[in-house]
């Protein structure tokens, strides 16, 4: 009876052990990691003819995106960290099935301009984050001006990161008037946050 | 011999039809016994969701700006009616037409505001319950407004407050 106790005590203890762990993960892997619709950092969300990707991009992501050969030099990688660290990154697209947002919405050149306008500089200001009970406004902003046929539109976004709060949920919420729905809150949660694995330098 | 054959024939056809009508009575029987409905209180899941109470919050704030302009407006108008000379009388007068027509406007455009960030709500309310009936493989979801759209039903099938979690919860962002 003791022994198969100690079994199942042992058998516990090794389960929640491997649970712990963090697995670690070569560029490749990781950034599929990530992407991966699965593990909670990527998430779509649909409203009307709307559906809005976020994902919530770890500076190990955007170190393993944008400088690759870093992830092959342990210094170059700790520069490059030090470069981005202080702000967290997001990633949002907005698809619409009418078509273009900047074109399929307006009826001029006049009303094209003014959109181009707004999504590529006043659209900052209606997009927050929500930590907790912390709301912070977007520090950093990057419309991707993309000449694609898809109707897909991409925004780099960058808030101020806070230490007590990186594992809490993230909130971003979207209250446009030129979307003309409402606030749109879409919530990566911060159980998915724990999950991240952590990128192999070599 | 063809007499025979014939007659086969016929019975074949007779009773395959019949086989074919009675699973056809079957299938549509248990398809009619599979759909699942139910109802929601329109106004009470529009006043209750989250979206709502912000957008409110939000238009009342827009009403306290709005509030402060008009009555620096009225101040002024106050002002200039108290001068006896005719020049600031004549002002009076034409400030006092700007300050209606602007009222007017204000007001006009408000109601206009208000309509449209109501349906901007209802565009997300509406997505969430079509998610919900999706999710919970609801046949239909009907909405009573009160108007006449549903004139009785049983309140087992009142779907409002567990739909109203569900889009409250939506609208955080879950």
């Amino acid at each position: 009876m003791i022994v198969r106790i100690i079994h199942i005590v042992v058998l516990i203890g090794l389960f929640w052990m491997a649970a712990a762990c963090k697995s670690t993960l070569d560029r490749k892997d990781y950034i599929k990691w990530v992407d991966d619709q699965a593990h909670g950092l990527n998430q779509l969300k649909q409203v009307d003819e709307f559906t809005f990707e976020l994902k919530y991009t770890p500076l190990e992501y955007v170190i393993a995106q944008r400088y690759p050969q870093s992830c092959q030099d342990k210094k170059l990688y700790t520069q490059k960290l030090n470069e981005i660290k202080g702000l967290q990154y997001y990633e949002l697209s907005i698809d619409s099935k009418k078509g273009d947002l900047i074109e399929a919405y307006a009826a001029s050149q006049e009303e094209i301009n003014q959109r181009l306008y707004y999504f590529s500089f006043g659209f900052q200001n209606d997009i927050t984050l929500q930590e907790g009970k912390k709301e912070q406004p977007c520090v950093l902003f990057h419309f991707v001006r993309s000449y694609d046929l898809k109707n897909q539109r991409k925004f780099l976004l960058g808030f101020q990161m806070s230490d007590s709060l990186s594992m809490s949920d993230k909130t971003i919420g979207i209250d446009s008037d030129y979307l003309a729905l409402g606030k749109i809150n879409i919530t990566i949660k911060s159980d998915d946050l724990k999950k991240l694995p952590e990128l192999l330098i070599q | 011999m063809k007499k025979e054959g014939l007659v086969y024939l016929i019975a074949g056809v007779v009773f395959g039809g019949l086989l074919i009508f009675i699973v056809f009575i079957i299938v549509s029987k248990n398809q009619g016994s599979n759909i699942k409905t139910g109802y929601i209180v329109q106004q009470t899941l529009f006043d209750e969701f989250q979206g709502t109470i912000e957008l409110r919050k939000k238009l009342k704030n827009m009403e306290n700006e709005q509030k402060h302009l008009i009555d620096s407006l009225s101040l002024e108008l106050e002002l200039l009616s108290k001068q006896k000379d005719p020049k600031s009388k004549l002002l009076y007068s034409r400030k006092s037409q700007e300050y209606m027509q602007y009222y007017k406007q204000l007001m006009a455009d408000n109601s206009e505001t208000v309509r449209s960030y109501e349906a901007d709500v209802w565009k997300q309310i509406n997505q969430y319950v079509a998610d919900y009936g999706h999710d919970k493989k609801y046949t239909y979801i009907f909405g009573a407004s009160g108007s006449g759209n549903i004139m009785h039903a049983d309140s087992t099938n009142n779907l409002t407050k567990e739909i109203l979690v569900y889009v409250n919860q939506r609208y955080g962002g879950k």
